[in-house]
């Protein structure tokens, strides 16, 4: 475990808790080293940023989620940012992902956690608790469509036209090309939408992550992975007994209406779908406050882990 | 094996290049003239061959370089294109036909129109590029503008073919699919690249000659086409003479994606 004041200094300005120390780590888990940000101490809630984040998506809840008695790591997920970037494109499997996170909380130190995750962490998310239904206590989602009804959502003309650039990073070769154009236009054109909109300093913070050499093809890969499946990386469908809380932006342009009840035999445990009336997909940036209020209600019940 | 409901899909020689045509043959009038879009195949016009047919004889051509057609490199650019079809129209015999040229066969036909007026009766167009300076969305402005065209052999053309194909809302049945794929498979994907890579220079020359276009034009385009956007249409619009602006509530591959609108849209242009 090594820690680099540089990355995490600054967090303090940002983020509203005082008291509570940022730490800073890599977990070796299998040929993977993943790295985090760490705070607090008591039950484990891990969280899971989405594309096109990374652990820095969630600055605005690891502390107050550490000041309400949790200890929050959240990770720069496979291929993002400081974390281990496999090559080719069958690595980014949602399973081999979900496979990260699990042994993730076991280095932690942990036999199961809450799980939180936003857009593609919510994905990994998703399949962690269908796949591993021990090691997720409590489930948490933010702005991400179950796999089923994203699958089915693909078929729907209204989602296609949001989810123009899934197909397009389905796409050999170009798409890297094109988003390193103009410090990565193409990225920040995503965080576009979040209300208050990032500060030059936080969209410094992001340009910085893509820029870790082989990054952006690894944040692609999980969409080549997804789109067009190497052989056996079909994923398999299955009942998520963790309770479940759903939380989205309203506004969400990526992910629409059709994209946002789960089916309740797929879900059985789902306690809520809460919307967030003017959140963006950004939801967890444009309504803090909210969401850290939902997710410390929401795992209140939970007890410490061993 | 593709089976859908285009029958009668077989190779001739135009223009000394052995193309891949469909027919209805028969003596009905009037006579519509198909190009396939790009990376596509006659095939595209599957979901609305039916209805045309009801209308009119329908001849339905991949242009050389594209699907199962021969390539010759002197006719991978629009202009040259549009000779073509007048070539064709002569060598097939198809009298005066109306011209259904969407995506590449856009500026094909208008340069057709433009150049030999007395072969055509009407041109339908949309969603090809037309613009000028060029306004086209990814992959299609990269396609098009990318100084290296090398580099694009060494991606899989069947990933991108098939990836383009994904976006089509609704999907298309999977023997179209493989055809598609089979069509541009190996090199002629990126070979095809060239025809679209000429439109820097020959779309300012087809600007120009626009408003002299006396053939009547009907422009269709997909309301959220992201790769060719609406301004191309409305480009053409504010141009030609005798033009109508068609919108659709679809993406790129209209005539797939809202094939009773798109059929609709061309049976107005083509009836009296």
């Amino acid at each position: 475990v090594s820690t680099q004041d540089v990355v995490v200094n600054d967090l303090p300005s940002l983020t509203p808790a005082t008291g509570i120390e940022l730490r800073e780590g890599y977990a070796e888990v299998g040929d993977i080293k993943l790295h985090y940000v760490e705070a607090g101490a008591g039950p484990l809630i891990v969280l899971l940023h989405g594309f096109p984040e990374f652990w820095y998506g969630w600055r605005l809840q690891i502390k107050p989620l550490a000041a309400a008695g949790f200890r929050v790591v959240a990770p720069d997920t496979r291929g993002y940012n400081l974390s281990s970037r496999p090559a080719g494109i069958a690595a980014y499997s949602a399973d081999d992902l979900a496979d990260d996170i699990r042994g993730l909380i076991r280095e932690r130190g942990a036999q199961s956690a809450c799980v939180v995750g936003h857009d593609w962490g919510g994905t990994i998310a998703w399949t962690l608790a269908m796949k591993y239904p021990d090691v997720v206590e409590r489930l948490a989602i933010l702005d991400a469509a179950h796999p089923r009804v994203f699958a089915r959502g693909l078929r729907h003309p209204g989602q296609v036209r949001k989810l123009w650039y899934v197909f397009f990073f389905a796409l050999p070769g170009l798409p890297e090309e094109v988003v390193r154009a103009d410090r990565f236009r193409f990225f920040r054109r995503f965080l576009r939408d979040a209300s208050p909109p990032y500060t030059h300093d936080e969209m410094d913070r992001y340009v910085e992550a893509w820029s870790q050499p082989g990054a952006p093809t690894a944040m692609i890969n999980y969409y080549r992975c997804s789109v067009r499946p190497p052989k056996g990386a079909h994923p398999t469908l299955g009942p998520i007994s963790a309770p479940t809380l759903a939380i989205w932006g309203e506004r969400d342009r990526y992910l629409g209406p059709v994209m946002r009840e789960p089916d309740r035999k797929d879900v059985p445990n789902l306690e809520r779908v809460e919307q967030l009336p003017g959140a963006s997909h950004w939801v967890h940036h444009d309504e803090p406050d909210r969401v850290n209020q939902l997710l410390t209600d929401f795992f209140a019940p939970t007890s410490p882990t061993p | 094996m593709v089976t859908t409901t285009i029958s009668q899909v077989r190779f001739r020689t135009a223009d000394g290049v052995r193309i891949r045509y469909a027919d209805t043959n028969g003596s009905q009038e009037p006579t519509v003239l198909l190009t396939s879009p790009w990376p596509e195949s006659v095939y595209a016009f599957a979901a609305i061959w039916a209805t045309l047919a009801e209308h009119a004889r329908l001849f339905a051509v991949d242009l050389p370089g594209f699907g199962a057609s021969e390539r010759r490199d002197d006719l991978l650019s629009p202009r040259a294109m549009g000779d073509f079809l007048a070539e064709l129209i002569a060598e097939a015999d198809l009298g005066r036909p109306h011209l259904v040229a969407p995506d590449v066969g856009t500026s094909a036909a208008l340069f057709a129109a433009a150049a030999h007026p007395e072969r055509i009766t009407s041109v339908i167009v949309g969603t090809g590029g037309a613009a000028v300076p060029i306004d086209l969305g990814e992959p299609l402005r990269s396609w098009v503008l990318d100084p290296d065209l090398d580099k694009y052999r060494r991606l899989d053309p069947r990933a991108v073919v098939n990836t383009a194909i994904d976006t089509i809302a609704g999907g298309v049945p999977d023997d179209v699919r493989a055809d598609y794929v089979e069509c541009y498979d190996g090199d002629r994907f990126v070979e095809s690249m060239r025809y679209v890579r000429r439109y820097p220079e020959e779309l300012p020359v087809l600007a120009e000659l626009l408003p002299m276009i006396a053939t009547p034009v009907t422009i269709i385009n997909g309301r959220y086409d992201r790769v060719v956007p609406l301004s191309n249409a409305e480009f053409l619009d504010e141009r030609l003479p005798t033009s109508r602006l068609v919108i659709i509530d679809a993406g790129h591959f209209v005539w797939e994606e809202a094939p009773a609108e798109y059929a609709a849209a061309v049976v107005d242009s083509i009836t009296p």
